[in-house]
Formats: structure tokens, sequence, C-alpha cells
């Protein structure tokens, strides 16, 4: 259809189109007041180092539909609790590029203004924070795989060191290169403690074997025991009294003076009391001789010296056993001990290797997250916000589509017109050319 | 100032026409110019290409019947040719000449009672008078002028009406051109606007007509009369 045929058209229908007009602009008018006022909130983000980014796969072209994704949307919807369904908030939502720029606009329209700045600001940040998430994700799976390949390597070494050291304690001479030279060392040193240790104890038993408590008491300790006695010593001094006027009166008289053998009687009969009283002090077991208790204080003393020596021989003889039972296993846990030390190393050096590639891959993502980025520009503000022309925006699509609804009424009554106006359809009713036209219908 | 612009836009067009015929038709030859329906614009078509041919110094004769009023708005509105067709009427069928076109009526008496042969003969006679000799046939499913001269005619041009329906009629003229094999030149389109335009311009014009038929002494009027004269014997 070329453009004469179009307008002529439209002209042979100009009064369908008018009235159509006439109708849709009445009823626009009539429902001017349905919908409601809204305003608009835009915030802009650009996208930073595009080109160099190690992540190319996303770029500003594909920023809208990412900021019109349910995933960011959802996100918004939960963060701001927005009562609105995911659906609706979608729709509302715009999001394009301005121009061959890396900037982005993304606006939100609602009937509140407020909300209207929060939703866009909020989509813009949910935006930067997604992209970032989608430019490190390949990296953060490889750093998570290498992070938790890490932990299982570090419990392993953990399990070892454990092993190794129940080892070490049952076995100290195993971390050592010299460990028999060692034990031996140790055993020699230890065998000579014994010995002085047993000859110590020898010594010391003889000694308390010497202090051992008699069974007849020392001359000091009778004569202590004696002294100390009143009826010994009472019978004692009579006994000398009566002895020295014995031998006073001796000297004096002659033996045949009568009282010489009442005084002897009288003599013997003290002597045999003394020894009486001697006997008696002797036996008491409550008689008391300080020499004697303190023999019995050193020997008791030298009774715990040689339980000390014997303790201390025992001891070494502990020791020595030991030393020696280290001696006899060395080869068993040697061999424990090395294996476990070859795995542990072993487990190191993958430990290590596993470390390295973590921390390249922390670098790539650190690198990829600074590279490519989604920055956001300019927030939405109060400034910004405009009255979205809610009206205006239905009054220009109801327009629109009053004035499709006039042309195309106008060709769809052209079309069912039983009329033929045009050459062509005459060509081809007739099957001959049209060789002139005349009139306005041409 | 829309008159003037049609008239000119027409004349444009016939001028068109005329050249388109004066390539594809040599002189001298006789062009048919019918149509399906009654309202279609052959009188209004013919007139205006002999009227064409006529300004070109071309010898050019329009043959026209008188045919009667078909409709109540034909008696109101008549057309210029139906104007025309009356003034020739008087004559009875004769000669009229409109500037430097001549004007060939034939009563629709005569033609109720014409034969192929005397239309084929009186065609030759003007024929041999005229470079062009275009015939208003009418409507060609009812006009028996036109169904007479359709197989003789050296080129037959079909009016159409922009803005009617198509109708059976439109069947009956393509086979009856299928069945003759004429030569067809094309169709001409013209919607009813240029057929009133038409109308009123020539009403105009009908005044400065001249008629020439009773003219004593013209050899041409005197040879056409005795054609007339032999056409419109009954059969």
């Amino acid at each position: 259809m070329t453009v004469q045929s179009f307008v002529n058209v439209l002209k042979r229908r100009q009064l369908i189109v008018f009235s159509v007009l006439a109708v849709g602009l009445a009823l626009m008018w009539s429902f001017r007041n349905v919908v409601p006022s809204s305003f608009a909130g835009v915030a802009h983000v650009v996208l930073l180092a595009e080109n160099g980014a190690r992540d190319p796969s996303v770029s500003i072209v594909d920023l809208p539909s990412i900021a019109t994704s349910t995933v960011v949307l959802e996100r918004v919807r939960k963060s701001l609790k927005l009562p609105m369904s995911l659906i609706t908030l979608k729709a509302n939502v715009s999001a394009s590029v301005l121009g061959r720029s890396s900037i982005m606009a993304v606006g939100f329209r609602d009937a509140s203004a407020e909300r209207a700045i929060n939703v866009s600001n909020a989509v813009a940040d949910e935006l930067s924070r997604y992209y970032d998430e989608i430019s490190t994700q390949s990296y953060d799976v490889n750093v998570d795989r290498l992070s938790s390949a890490l932990g299982g390597e570090a419990a392993k070494l953990r399990d070892l060191n454990a092993q190794m050291s129940r080892v070490e304690a049952s076995n100290p001479f195993v971390v050592s290169q010299k460990s028999t030279d060692n034990i031996t060392t140790d055993l020699a040193t230890l065998d000579d403690q014994l010995g002085a240790a047993r000859a110590q104890l020898q010594a010391d038993q003889d000694i308390a074997d010497s202090m051992a408590p008699n069974a007849n008491l020392s001359q000091t300790a009778r004569h202590e025991i004696l002294a100390d006695d009143p009826a010994y010593v009472a019978e004692r001094t009579a006994a000398a009294r009566d002895g020295t006027q014995f031998v006073l009166d001796k000297a004096t008289y002659t033996k045949s003076f009568p009282g010489l053998p009442g005084e002897v009687a009288k003599i013997k009969g003290e002597t045999a009391a003394i020894n009486a009283e001697s006997a008696r002090a002797l036996s008491d077991q409550h008689a008391y001789s300080p020499s004697a208790a303190a023999t019995e204080q050193q020997h008791i003393r030298q009774i715990a010296v040689v339980a000390g020596d014997a303790a201390r021989v025992q001891q070494l003889e502990g020791l020595v056993g030991t030393e020696q039972g280290r001696l006899n296993d060395l080869p068993r846990t040697g061999s424990q001990y090395a294996e476990l030390d070859a795995q542990r190393t072993a487990l190191e050096t993958e430990y290590d290797a596993l470390a390295t590639r973590r921390a390249n891959a922390l670098a790539n993502r650190a690198e990829a997250s600074s590279l490519g980025s989604v920055v956001v520009l300019d927030r939405a503000i109060k400034a910004d916000t405009q009255l979205a022309g809610g009206r205006t925006r239905a009054a220009v699509v109801a327009l629109v589509l009053v004035l499709a609804l006039a042309l195309g009424s106008a060709f769809l009554v052209d079309s069912l017109d039983p009329r033929i106006s045009r050459p062509e359809d005459i060509e081809q009713l007739y099957g001959i050319p049209v060789v002139a036209t005349f009139g306005a219908r041409s | 100032m829309k008159g003037r612009i049609q008239t000119d836009s027409m004349t444009r067009e016939f001028r068109l026409l005329r050249n388109r015929i004066e390539a594809e038709i040599h002189a001298p030859a006789v062009l048919l110019v019918t149509s399906a329906t009654v309202r279609d614009g052959a009188g209004p078509t013919a007139y205006g290409l002999a009227e064409s041919l006529s300004k070109t110094h071309q010898r050019t004769v329009l043959v026209t019947t008188s045919s009667p009023p078909t409709s109540k708005q034909q008696l109101l509105a008549p057309s210029p040719v139906t104007l025309r067709r009356r003034a020739s009427d008087s004559l009875e069928g004769g000669l009229a000449k409109a500037g430097g076109l001549s004007v060939v009526t034939i009563s629709h008496e005569r033609i109720a009672t014409i034969s192929r042969s005397n239309v084929a003969s009186l065609m030759q006679e003007l024929r041999t008078d005229y470079d062009y000799v275009v015939v208003d046939g009418g409507d060609l499913p009812s006009s028996g002028f036109a169904l007479l001269l359709v197989a003789s005619v050296d080129a037959v041009l079909v009016t159409f009406l922009a803005g009617r329906q198509q109708t059976p009629q439109d069947r009956i003229v393509l086979d009856t051109l299928e069945r003759t094999e004429a030569k067809m030149l094309g169709i001409v389109m013209i919607d009813q606007e240029s057929i009133d335009h038409f109308a009123q311009r020539d009403v105009s014009s009908e005044s400065r007509e001249i008629p020439i038929a009773k003219k004593a002494g013209n050899p041409l009027v005197q040879r056409l009369e005795v054609a007339l004269q032999r056409i419109g014997k009954p059969f």
C-alpha cells in the first residue's frame, strides 16, 4: 500500500475516522479521573571497567534484564517488606541503558513518592550486589571447594599429630635420630645411680641396725634411771649413812663393840633393799633415761633414712626397667613414628598446595570483583521525584489506541466495502488493464 | 476553482488516453466505448475521447444513440450526452457538429430494427470520411447497438463506474468480449463526480453547438442521411 492509497482510504472513510476519534476522546475525558497520579524515582548505575573484566559474559546490555529479574526484585521486596506482589513490582520497575553509554537508569513508579524513591534505590543497590555475586560466583565456588578441602587436610593433620604425640609420649626417644644411644646413656647413668643408692641403703641399714634398742640397759641409762628413783636414792642414802656410821664405829671401836654386828646386819639389810629397789626401778616400765630416749630417737630417724634409701633404690630400679623397656620397644615404635611422620610430611605438602591455590582463587575473586562491578552512580532523591504522569501516560496510550482504532476502523470498513473503487480491483475483476482513470477515487 | 482543476485533470487524462489510442490503433478506425451498466459513464467517456481526438486535427465523429431515459433520475438530471441526444433527436437521426467534432445520432427507434450488416456499412461509410469513429455503445448487455458493433469495430474501451459493486453484467461483458474476440484497449475508470462534472461542463458547451444536419448542399450530410435511412429500414 502506497502513501497515496493510504491517504485515499482515510479520505474515503474520514467520517468513520472522525467519529471514532470523537467517541474515543469523549471516553478519555469521561474516564480521566479513573487513573490515579503516580510518582517515579530514578536512580542511575554505571558498569565499571566492563571491557577489562575477567568475566565479560555480563555486559551493559544485560543489566536491564538483571535489574528486573525476579531474583533482584524478590530480594528488594523482602528487604523493604513491600506490600505488593512480585508481578506488580516487576510491572512498575523500569531499567534502560542511556544511549550507548555504560549508565543505566533504574526507575520505579508508585503512588507514594517515598516508596518510589526507596524502591528505585533498593533495586540499584541490589543490582550492584547481585552483579558482584554473578561476577565472582565461579571464584566463590572455587574458594569454597578449596576451603573445604583445606579443612579436611587440617583435620587429618591434627589427627596425625595426635597419633604422633601419643607415640612420643610412650617413647620420647623416637623423635631423636640417636634414640638408641640416648637410651643407653640414660640407662648407664641410671645404673650408676642405682648402685650408689643401694650402697647408701646398705650403710644406712647398718647404722640403723647398730642403733637398734638393746634388752640390757646401758650403765648410763641404769644410772640415770636409778638416780631419778627416789626410793632407790633414799635406800642408797640410808645405806651410805649407815655404812659411814659403821666405818666410823669400826674405827672408833674394836671388833668387840657390840654394836658392830648389828650395824653389819643393818648394812646387809640395806644392801638387799638397795638391790631390790634397783631391780624394781630398772624394771619399771615408766622408768626414764634421757640417753636411752635420745638413742631411740636416732634409731627411728635412721630407719626413716633407710626407708628413703630403699624407695630411691626402688624408683631407680623402676626407671631402669622403663628405660630397658623403651630400649626393647624402640624398633616397633620407631617405625610407627616414622610412618606417621612421613604421612604428616605428605599431608603438609598437600595442605600447602591447597592453601596456595585458595590464595590464588581469593586473589582472582578480588580482582574480578574490582574490575567488573556495578556502582550506584546517582541515587534517587526527593528532588528527582517527578510526577510520573500516570494520567498523562494513560492519556497518551489511550490517544494512540483511539488513533489506531480510528485508522483501523477506516481500513476495516474499507476492506469490508463490496464496492470496487481501485484500479487494481477492476483489473483483477476483468483481467484487463485500466488505461485511464477519471476522478479522485483513482 | 475546483471545477477548473477537475476540468484540467480530465482533459489531461483524455489526452493520455488519446495518445495511447493513436499509438495502438492506426486511423481510420472505429472505437466502441461500452460498459456493463447504464451508469458506468460510457457516454461521457465516448464524448470526451472524441472531443480530445478532434482537437488534434483528426477527423473524428461521435456516433451515439438516442436511448430513452431509463430512470427517473435521468429525466431529472440528464447527462450532457442525453441532452445532446435530445437535441439530435429532432433530426430524426442526423449529423450535428460541436466545435471540430461531428456527432451522428441514431434514434433508439431505429436501433430497435437495425441489422448487423447495415450497421457495418454505416461504419464503413463513416470510416471513409473520418479518421476515428467513436461509438457510444451504452451498456453492452442491454444495448443492441453495442452488441451489433462489438464484433466489427477495431477496438473496444470498457468504462467502469468507480465505487459500484460487482454485478452479473460484468460477467456478460467479459463473456461477450471473449466470444467475439474483440480487441480490448482497456478499461476506463470514472467516478460519479467526474460524470457529474462532465455533465455540467457540457451543459454550458451545449449552447454553442451548431446543428448543421439540415444544411442544404452538404454532400456529407446527404450521404449520411441516405445511410441512416438505409439502416433504419425494418428487417
